[in-house]
């Protein structure tokens, strides 16, 4: 079983932010914690506004679960990194650690909850929730191996955390503007 | 601000670090230093002061009450193994300053166990901020930074712990505590400005209050004036307030600014 990932495509996304509201919807996350964003990034040469849709990246090596005090991560055989919120304490650490802030912090519950890669989706052969609703068709996801093969891009752009620190799990088809 | 718990965790128990390295030396130098009720009083402080720290500690946790399980992952965790060695620590502090208290024998041999728990205690802190994710923290600048701290509040903690019992001593006593202030002042001053924000109100009331009033003691010192209890007070509160500014300067840096 290989490693999962995903595929984003800026040239295609146009930021409607379907993407975080059918994440938000399916999870029954609360005000205030997003497990994906969309983060927009504006140059002036050449002039160009560009979007990109990122949650949790499900990294080669993570540092939420390096950092995490509780042991509440655990990274999957197949590569998907997974949140046991009932051992979270609501330290911040893996917040604090994680290059891509992917991990959310609830204040009215106290703790931190980030993307699973809707794994019960997964394991019944469905793709992610926001892969789905995306009507622009810009996400993918499977396989890493398989989307590098299929996609052109790399993993990281530019203004990204160096992908060196963790090796994320995605192949990003970047915008003239944001390529590194 | 969501860091002030760990600004006062941080400060608290560097506080207490530092106070126990300042009592440890102070011993060596002067063998009947514990007859002084100031440095008794200091050597009994050491355990409310690592206490006050870790209940500091539980107000920034979201979900305390999980927190038995705060040293599962020793195996690469830096804050499992900063809490571990928080509570080793403390243990060792009241064995401490029990031995102070009761004027017990074992005083300074515990003294110098506690230090050394105390020293692997600020390398675990510094270890859980030095994250590839911030280039800012991910430096020697923040070992530097902490145990500049603790010894800043120890050597300002024996200045005034010593003030009294001091009043007839030698000048090579004077001398030696002299010499230790302006060490940490000048290690204070280097981690402030080492630690690279300097365009900060808070660096300002850092330096001021650090550096600037142990340099004020130093100079005091080195003039052969016995400093009164006003300034000692003074550099205390002022290292304290410092330190306490410097440290938020640490974590606004970083957690204050626009993630990915």
């Amino acid at each position: 079983m290989g490693q999962k990932g995903f595929y984003m495509n800026m040239q295609a996304c146009y930021g409607c932010q379907t993407c975080e509201i059918a994440c938000k919807s399916k999870n029954s996350l609360p005000p205030g914690v997003r497990w994906r964003r969309v983060r927009a990034f504006t140059s002036e040469t050449p002039p160009a506004l560009s979007t990109l849709s990122m949650a949790c990246n499900h990294c080669n090596h993570p540092e939420c679960v390096r950092v995490c005090p509780v042991r509440a991560y655990t990274k999957r055989p197949d590569g998907i990194v997974v949140q046991d919120h009932g051992r979270c304490i609501g330290c911040r650490m893996c917040i604090m650690a994680c290059p891509y802030h992917a991990p959310s912090f609830d204040p009215k519950e106290g703790k931190t909850s980030k993307c699973n890669y809707c794994v019960d989706r997964v394991d019944q052969g469905l793709p992610p929730r926001c892969v789905e609703a995306c009507p622009a068709s810009a996400m993918a996801a499977g396989e890493l191996a398989d989307l590098k093969r299929q996609f052109s891009g790399g993993n990281a752009i530019q203004d990204s955390p160096p992908a060196d620190i963790t090796g994320p799990s995605v192949v990003i088809n970047p915008t003239k503007a944001t390529k590194l | 601000m969501y860091e002030l718990p760990l600004v006062l965790f941080t400060i608290i128990g560097q506080w207490a670090v530092g106070l126990v390295a300042a009592l440890v030396v102070l011993e060596a130098v002067v063998p009947d230093v514990a007859k002084s009720p100031e440095v008794r009083r200091s050597g009994i402080a050491v355990f409310p002061l690592i206490c006050l720290a870790l209940v500091a500690a539980f107000f920034h946790l979201g979900y305390p009450l999980g927190a038995y399980n705060v040293l599962s992952n020793l195996a690469t965790s830096w804050l499992s193994r900063e809490i571990l060695a928080t509570n080793i620590f403390a243990a060792l502090s009241l064995a401490y300053s029990c031995a102070w208290y009761k004027g017990l024998a074992y005083r300074r041999p515990c003294g110098l166990l506690t230090l050394i728990a105390g020293i692997v205690l600020i390398f675990a802190s510094a270890k859980v901020y030095m994250l590839p994710a911030h280039p800012l923290w991910n430096n020697w600048h923040t070992p530097l930074a902490f145990y500049a701290s603790a010894f800043a509040l120890g050597t300002a903690s024996l200045a005034f712990c010593c003030v009294r019992y001091f009043e007839d001593a030698t000048p090579r006593v004077w001398a030696y505590l002299g010499a230790a202030v302006v060490v940490a002042g000048l290690l204070v001053f280097y981690a402030a400005v080492a630690g690279q924000v300097t365009v900060s109100g808070l660096f300002l009331v850092r330096v001021i209050g650090s550096a600037g009033l142990l340099t004020a003691l130093a100079a005091g010192l080195f003039l052969g004036r016995r400093p009164g209890l006003w300034l000692v007070s003074a550099a205390l509160a002022g290292v304290l307030i410092g330190e306490l500014a410097g440290r938020a300067l640490f974590y606004v840096s970083v957690l204050g600014q626009p993630g990915f």
